[in-house]
């Protein structure tokens, strides 16, 4: 079962390197890269699929691509918030 | 009902990994350096006032703020009590979702529930996980319940010895 994990986390830095999700990681900024969430989004869906249903090549490549672009537009979908000075 | 020793000796020993792992997580993820929301802010200058420490002062306030490597570690071991390993998976990313509607970039709490997560199944054959749902309770009561002066002063001690204010 293994695999799977380790397939979709390949799968997901391979998209993740073609959508140019930037490389250096900066631990103030609300931007993705290409390590941070990708990695803990992949593994944490991979476990969701695993418990509720059973993991199998589709679901791999599925998540696989959809973390990747979650991690893309992160920024977009949980803004940070600036108050204002 | 009857507590024996090893019980203890177990649950301390999950404190102590626990506290460990959160404290560390935290202060290298650079919460004692600056407060990520106003609520931070104001716990840390409280805290300065009563005549604790400022850094250590915003580690506390951000820790009560959003869900960090504190967090992160009691719901690993919460998950992992409950799923296993895919647990703290999932917990991870909850963790994440969670510190980001905290305005929270979140590299604390990721990392730290992914290495709880770790750490909790490197010693699941002498600790159950269990042992660490209390511990990391018993932990963040001598952070956030005991003593809130000499808790900011020790926390402001570490960060500054890990060179991380």
């Amino acid at each position: 079962m293994i695999f799977y994990y380790i397939l979709s986390l390949a799968i997901s830095l391979v998209v993740g390197f073609i959508i140019r999700l930037p490389l250096k990681i900066d631990t103030n900024s609300f931007k993705g890269n290409l390590f941070f969430p990708t990695v803990f989004v992949t593994l944490g869906l991979m476990a969701i699929v695993d418990i509720l249903f059973n993991l199998n090549l589709v679901f791999s490549i599925i998540v696989g691509i959809l973390s990747p672009l979650f991690s893309k537009y992160v920024d977009v979908i949980f803004p940070g918030v600036s108050y204002g000075g | 009902m009857e507590v024996s020793w090893v019980e203890l000796l177990k649950l301390l020993i999950g404190t102590v990994v626990c506290w460990i792992n959160f404290v560390l997580v935290d202060t290298y993820f650079g919460l004692p350096k600056k407060p990520g929301v106003l609520g931070a802010e104001v716990i840390g200058k409280t805290l300065e006032k009563l005549g604790g420490n400022i850094n250590g002062g915003y580690f506390m306030g951000n820790i009560v703020c959003s869900p960090d490597a504190s967090a992160g570690t009691l719901m690993a071991s919460i998950f992992y009590y409950l799923i296993g390993f895919k647990g703290g998976l999932v917990a991870t990313l909850l963790i994440f979702i969670g510190n980001r509607l905290c305005n929270d970039p979140g590299y604390a709490g990721t990392f730290g529930a992914l290495s709880a997560t770790v750490i909790i199944h490197l010693l699941s054959g002498f600790i159950e996980p269990k042992y660490f749902i209390g511990g990391m309770v018993v932990a963040i009561f001598t952070i956030q319940g005991l003593y809130h002066v000499g808790a900011s002063k020790v926390l402001g001690y570490i960060g500054k010895k890990l060179g991380m204010i």
